[in-house]
């Protein structure tokens, strides 16, 4: 009798013009281990990985509550999964959950459930409110920053920084703004999606650079991939990226991990004025949505996470090598209303095949050409 | 006036971090920027950064183009300095 396989439950599957990770993270997951079961845990049903028919295809999808509910519902809703599904680990892809997903570390264990995540301690100094107070209690260069719960003391801040300025919402999204009425519309735009506090910061005119590791909780990076944008979209997104090795950010991101004792996947953005320091301007506790990137050159940072947690093994990986690029394709992937049907009723839906039998399906028609 | 360009610590920072496909194009690797140069610009900036010294380097100029050496240590220190401007820095790791 064959063993039955190990299965990942993975977030984040949308990967529309602000790509989430969840798709990049199955994809690497599926180069190194072909028999993986993959669950996808999704926020709604036109998500569009659910609806993929490639590497990053699921086995089967369920239904989550919305982060913002808070952890009694997530825990109710994996409970009825947990009944359907034994999971093994779960890698969630989206900042808003993480939180959740770390309170709930006790109870998964005691399910079997594994996960490789930072510690509340981490998580908050590397918040938006509280990352240019790290950064400069720990002289790590940062661009000039305010946290604002309010309109009026945004307002404030803007004065003080002067236009043109990034207002940036709690979790989410910076815009440009260039005056005090783009001010108070951004404002308005993000408190309604996000709610407080608000972020001001000064714009920095320069590189921006990306760096992705896997922390292993005791100061140390596993492995890691460090790219400059070479396209960026409005909302700031890199939509393309060349491979760097530059000793003085690996040093600086070296020396923040340690600070924070980081445990898991991670990806610092920095900013780079023309002869200056790199700035730090957020750490994201989870993969980018580039991670596949690295993984295509070897450094499969996925693959190596879920062998850390399941199997206690770390394996070398290789250094990407500088001058290796990746630019953002998008495609169209065809889906059904019966499958959205299925998502937005039951809140479940499995794949009709599964990955393997797929690639099987692709080879036939391939032969009967 | 900017500090003065040592050339010998430029080539130090420039040898182990540019790449050059063909003669007219240039990556850095510590900045992931890259530039697109004219057939003469490539070809020192090759050379030069490839361990070429000052002097022959300004001999092979002077004996291609006819310019006086004076003019060629001048140009060849601009040219390094705008470099540098671009985002060839030192790193602390060439200190």
């Amino acid at each position: 009798m064959n063993a039955s396989p190990i299965t990942i439950a993975v977030t984040g599957l949308h990967r529309g013009d602000n790509p989430q990770p969840g798709g990049a993270v199955i994809r690497s997951l599926r180069r190194k281990f072909q028999d993986l079961r993959i669950i996808g845990l999704s926020y709604d049903p036109l998500e569009s990985g659910l609806y993929s028919a490639e590497m990053d295809q699921l086995d089967a999808a369920y239904s989550l509550p919305f982060p913002g509910n808070g952890i009694p519902p997530l825990k109710e809703r994996l409970e009825t999964i947990f009944q359907s599904e034994k999971i093994d680990m779960i890698i969630p892809c989206l900042d808003s959950e993480i939180e959740n997903f770390i309170s709930l570390i006790p109870y998964l264990r005691e399910r079997g459930v594994q996960t490789m995540l930072p510690s509340h301690q981490s998580i908050k100094l590397r918040s938006k409110p509280e990352l240019a107070q790290f950064c400069n209690d720990n002289h790590f260069p940062c661009p000039q920053t305010k946290t604002c719960a309010d309109i009026y003391s945004l307002l404030e801040a803007a004065e003080e920084l002067t236009y043109p300025l990034f207002i940036k919402g709690k979790f989410y999204e910076g815009h440009l703004v260039n005056s005090v009425v783009e001010l108070r519309h951004v404002a308005d735009e993000l408190l309604k999606m996000w709610g407080g506090p608000l972020l001001a910061q000064e714009a920095i005119v320069g590189e921006e650079y990306c760096y992705t590791g896997i922390g292993d909780g005791r100061g140390n990076i596993q492995s890691h991939c460090s790219i400059r944008k070479m396209l960026v979209t409005k909302t700031g997104k890199g939509f393309a990226g060349i491979v760097i090795n530059d000793p003085d950010l690996d040093r600086l991101v070296e020396r923040i991990v340690k600070e924070l004792a980081w445990n898991g996947p991670f990806e610092m953005e920095f900013i780079k004025p023309a002869n200056g320091q790199h700035k730090l301007i957020e750490i994201n506790p989870r993969f980018p949505a580039w991670i596949d990137f690295p993984s295509q050159l070897g450094c499969n940072m996925p693959a190596q996470l879920i062998e850390m947690r399941l199997n206690n093994t770390t394996t070398k990986l290789p250094l990407c090598e500088p001058g290796k690029m990746f630019i953002r394709h998008s495609i169209d992937v065809v889906g059904d209303i019966a499958e959205l049907a299925e998502m937005a009723t039951k809140g479940v839906w499995c794949a009709r095949h599964s990955y393997s039998d797929t690639e099987l399906t692709y080879s036939e028609t391939e032969v009967t050409k | 006036m900017g500090k003065k360009i040592d050339i010998r610590q430029a080539r130090n920072i420039l040898y182990p971090r540019l790449r050059f496909y063909n003669d007219q194009f240039v990556f850095d690797t510590v900045t992931g920027s890259f530039f697109r140069l004219s057939p003469i610009a490539g070809s020192i900036l090759k050379s030069f950064a490839n361990g070429e010294s000052e002097t022959s380097l300004v001999a092979k100029i002077q004996k291609q183009y006819g310019v006086d050496r004076a003019t060629i240590m001048r140009d060849l220190e601009l040219f390094i300095n705008s470099l540098l401007a671009n985002g060839l820095k030192e790193n602390s790791e060439g200190r």
